[in-house]
């Protein structure tokens, strides 16, 4: 016959997991001691029907020895049976069935853990009962080494149970009026059971028992003020948020400042009315960066840190739910109230868009909000998909603003995808929507603009051509000529993105006067061959006009070199030292030429 | 200061760290610094401007900003006294960024690599920082060269230099330790060392991918495929979603070269957009070697000609069809992996990427 052996527990090294692994902060203790008292009211709710007298108290005793934390419930206590099996059994709950392994509803924790969370804080725990069932006060005395002692009392005391907690050394943070205050605040806000601490004499109540979303006197703005007291922050709105499968109800507050979408946020997760975990991320779609959240979950399952929920389907679905309450709250207020939505989305956008890119559902949820820069002022996307044009669009803010011009003269679309995710958004509309066509538009591909000159207008522009060709050739510059929209636009420059960078390379070596500029001379030389850019004159324009009748080539070469100054000017490029000296040279002959008049 | 860069400035300190947006402000802002000869912000767009492409992008930006925020800092301490200290902070701070990312571009001649090595150390010196990042650098280095005394000499130098504010944090500096113990072949001890990162005691975005990635290379290394398999899931959740670990991607293709290489195809396609947009020259060296491996390993094992793939629409062997000869992708592959490899020695004058690439097949064939 095999030998049957036991594992040994080491309570010393069990309160070591507790405290460094399991749980991420100290401060649990209290929330573990809440939630023994709130079950235990509701125990004793289920024998006495019709009692409705339950509430937690508690005090901080201090001596010139140690400070002790007296926590007191009265209710359904603990018989001398109960006492060994659930007080002292690591893992065991008084609040499962054990046959079944069922946990009542009503009940917040289950594991049988919480009571050693307290030797955190504390040397022994002395635990102070008497059950409903009986007549009998005992005296539990508990240490970390799992040694435990059990006493009556002579003396009979009220149904309840009381908790002492002598203050360890280092702990003594913990055994403050004020740490307890707002431990206890943080945990049991919500509590459905009046929470007192006894301050001097009196007792304050911590709680509000009926939470804001369970309250139909709450108005607005008082929904408001509760998440900007939690969050310590304004909000510019609130989403009532609920569940069905997760037994979910809450609110979700927007942010009113830029946030990143992979920035932690922290929120408010109750379980059962008793704060879980601030960290809600798990919770709600990973898209819902804006909000903050306060919410109170019933049907979900919490780790055993009770820190977080355990991903399972439940919670997969849950988070299904919650994201469909934030989609119809900016459907709704696309139609109620389009100037707040516009004002949310402005100050997310950057953020909607990075996810938005990256999820289809995202996108489809937002892109009719978002707004793209055109050529014919701001459009939402949802204009944009179902214009009937196609969709034409530059990833350039500097190409745009040389473009858009010309785009609005000829009553065209152009969009301006230079800012961040907006090309990439762009792009998948036709993924996402049918009948929607984009095409994207380079500066050196305007066929969508320009038109080409005839062979005569050819001829007839054959020296500005050439002269112009020889004149921008030292600053990497080619020329052609066009026919475009406005007329009164004598050029347009465009540039690549390679010379852009070619340009700014030269620039830098023109004005820094260090060594290690010339570790830009390999990328310059990389660069130097595909980089180019082009200017186009326009023959429809007058000036263009009298340049190509201009037949002293001189003049001539200098009015084309002040042209592509201008145009560069225009386009808010930084002028090299050679642009900056022709201009100047330019501006000189301008004014000799004046006075010799 | 014109009310432009003001708002400017304003706008960049709302931003959010680390974003696009903060970019976009940075570089509009030092064109607006630079009209105005205002050396500082000048100086503090183009520290955000590296900062930001450091954790965020390819080095390029950063780089292509580098020469022109020394010469501002300069110019600033030449001309005031005020907030000298922060100045000179960023500028070592940067210097050591530069050292890294400069070492990762072949345009980049290896006078001046060593030129910037030589300013951070003196910088250092006269600014009165600890040398302590600067022999962590020379260590790294020498363990690419493999060269084991010098390896053991700087790292002795590290220790002995004290920590300071210009320091890396003390988890990056523990995950180093753990690259050492392991180049040393003391696996126990950099197990050891290892162990509070692991378990989340001590925390750094990049320390638990990094420490990961060490081990499964010194398992790959040894044939300890078992040991692999775990590290590699693991690494691989971590940096799944972040362009920065695009070189990180080479092991992750060797372990299943050398395993299963249908499964490194998923990666391959799912990254191959990392390595077309990047600028980062070794970045994509070590992303095409291991994608090399791991598409010889697949025609290999798999005995197949072709395959149907979802790739980039900018992929330069893009097929509309998406039914694509295995052997154009080895060949793009592997002509990108060898022209990269081939500028790298050329720049640094030695064998090291030729001999790596060989390194490589032999682990996987």
């Amino acid at each position: 016959m095999q030998d049957i052996f036991r594992f040994k527990v080491n309570l010393g090294g069990m309160i070591d997991i507790l405290g460094n692994h399991l749980y991420s902060s100290q401060d649990v203790f209290i929330r573990e001691l809440l939630q023994n008292s709130v079950d235990a009211i509701n125990a004793r709710r289920l024998i006495e029907k019709n009692w409705t007298e339950g509430k937690v108290c508690i005090s901080l005793v201090q001596s010139e020895d140690t400070n002790t934390i007296v926590f007191e419930d009265n209710g359904a206590g603990l018989t001398e049976a109960e006492i060994h099996k659930f007080l002292s059994i690591i893992g065991e709950s008084s609040k499962k069935d054990i046959l079944e392994g069922i946990v009542d509803a009503n009940y917040i924790g289950h594991f049988g853990i919480g009571l050693l969370s307290c030797f955190m804080v504390s040397d022994e725990i002395d635990v102070i009962t008497r059950s409903i069932k009986d007549n009998i006060s005992y005296h539990w005395k508990g240490k970390p080494d799992g040694t435990y002692t059990l006493n009556k009392l002579e003396t009979s005391i009220a149904v309840g149970t009381s908790i002492y907690l002598k203050c360890k050394k280092g702990n003594e943070k913990y055994f403050t009026k004020d740490k307890l205050i707002s431990l206890l605040k943080y945990y049991g806000l919500l509590l459905p059971v009046p929470i007192y601490l006894n301050v001097d004499g009196k007792d304050i109540k911590l709680n509000i028992e009926i939470s804001p979303w369970d309250d139909m006197t709450l108005s607005p703005q008082e929904i408001l003020e509760f998440g900007e007291d939690i969050f310590s922050e304004e909000f510019l709105d609130y989403i009532p948020i609920h569940s069905k499968t997760g037994g979910i109800n809450g609110f979700a507050y927007i942010i009113p400042r830029k946030v990143v979408s992979s920035e932690n946020r922290t929120h408010r997760i109750y379980l059962k009315n008793m704060l879980l975990t601030e960290k809600g991320q798990d919770l709600l779609p990973n898209w819902a960066f804006f909000v903050k959240c306060t919410l109170n979950a019933n049907e979900l399952t919490p780790t055993a840190s009770r820190e977080s929920f355990c991903e399972d389907e439940t919670l997969d679905k849950t988070r299904e739910e919650l994201g469909e309450c934030i989609i119809n709250y900016l459907s709704r207020l696309s139609k109620i109230a389009p100037k707040k939505l516009s004002y949310i989305i402005d100050i997310h956008s950057l953020a909607i868009k990075s996810l938005a890119v990256e999820e289809d559902k995202v996108y489809k949820a937002f892109i009719d909000y978002l707004t793209f820069p055109t050529s014919q002022g701001n459009k939402t996307g949802y204009e944009l998909r179902t214009s009937s044009e196609k969709i034409i669009y530059t990833y350039s803010v500097d190409e745009f603003r040389q473009m858009s011009s010309i785009f609005a003269a000829q009553n065209k679309l152009l969009v301006n995808a230079g800012y961040i995710y907006d090309k990439e958004l762009l792009e998948k509309l036709p993924i996402l929507f049918n009948d929607v066509s984009v095409e994207l538009i380079i500066g050196m591909d305007l066929y969508e603009i320009m038109e080409d000159i005839t062979f005569e207008e050819q001829e007839r522009s054959y020296m500005l051509l050439k002269i112009a060709n020889i004149t921008l050739n030292e600053f990497k510059c080619e020329v052609d000529i066009k026919k475009f929209s406005p007329q009164e636009l004598p050029v347009l420059y465009t540039i690549n993105e390679d010379a852009m960078t070619y340009r700014n390379i030269l620039k830098d070596k023109e004005d820094i006067d260090n060594s290690f500029v010339s570790i830009l001379d390999g990328f310059a030389k990389e660069m130097e061959n595909n980089s180019y850019a082009k200017l186009y004159f326009n023959i429809n324009n007058p000036l263009v006009n009298k340049l190509i009748s201009l037949e002293d080539k001189l003049a001539l070469s200098n009015c084309i070199k002040l042209i592509y100054v201008q145009a560069l000017l225009i386009g808010h490029f930084p002028l090299r030292n050679n642009e900056m000296k022709t201009l100047n040279n330019g501006i000189e002959s301008l004014i000799e030429w004046g006075l010799s008049k | 200061m014109s009310e432009r860069l003001d708002r400017l400035i304003d706008m960049m300190n709302k931003s959010p760290k680390y974003s696009k947006e903060r970019l976009l402000i940075c570089e509009e802002l030092v064109k607006v610094a630079d009209s105005e000869n205002n050396m500082l912000y000048s100086f503090e767009g183009r520290k955000e401007i590296i900062r930001i492409d450091k954790f965020t992008g390819d080095g390029f930006k950063g780089i292509l900003t580098f020469p022109k925020l020394l010469w501002a800092g300069d110019e600033y301490l030449k001309k005031s006294n005020k907030q000298r200290k922060y100045v000179q902070f960023y500028i070592v701070w940067v210097l050591e960024s530069m050292m890294y990312t400069c070492d990762d571009y072949y345009q980049i001649e290896y006078e001046k690599l060593n030129e910037i090595i030589e300013e951070y150390k003196v910088r250092c010196i006269e600014y009165g920082y600890s040398l302590r990042v600067y022999y962590k650098y020379m260590t790294l280095t020498y363990m690419d060269l493999e060269d084991v005394e010098k390896v053991k000499e700087s790292f002795e130098k590290f220790k002995s230099c004290p920590r300071d504010e210009i320091s890396d944090c003390e988890v990056c500096e523990l995950r180093f330790e753990v690259e050492y113990e392991l180049f040393l072949n003391k696996y126990e001890k950099a197990l050891e060392l290892a162990d509070p990162i692991f378990k989340g005691q001590k925390k750094c975005t990049t320390a638990l991918p990094l420490t990961y990635e060490h081990f499964l290379e010194y398992y790959i290394n040894n044939n300890m495929l078992e040991e692999a398999k775990e590290y590699r899931e693991k690494m691989y959740r971590l940096i799944s979603k972040d362009e920065i670990y695009l070189s990180n991607m080479r092991i992750q293709f060797i372990y299943f070269a050398i395993t299963e290489p249908k499964k490194g195809v998923k990666i391959f396609t799912k990254h191959l957009k990392w390595a077309l947009s990047s600028n980062n020259a070794d970045d994509n060296f070590n992303f095409y070697i291991g994608a090399w491996m791991l598409w010889e390993s697949f025609k290999f094992k798999e005995k197949r000609e072709q395959c149907k793939l979802i790739l980039p629409e900018d992929t330069p062997f893009y097929k509309e069809s998406g039914i694509y000869l295995v052997d154009d992708i080895i060949n793009y592959c592997k002509d990108q992996a060898l022209s990269i490899g081939e500028k790298f020695d050329t720049r640094n004058r030695n064998t090291f990427y030729m001999n790596f690439i060989n390194k490589m097949k032999k682990l996987v064939f």
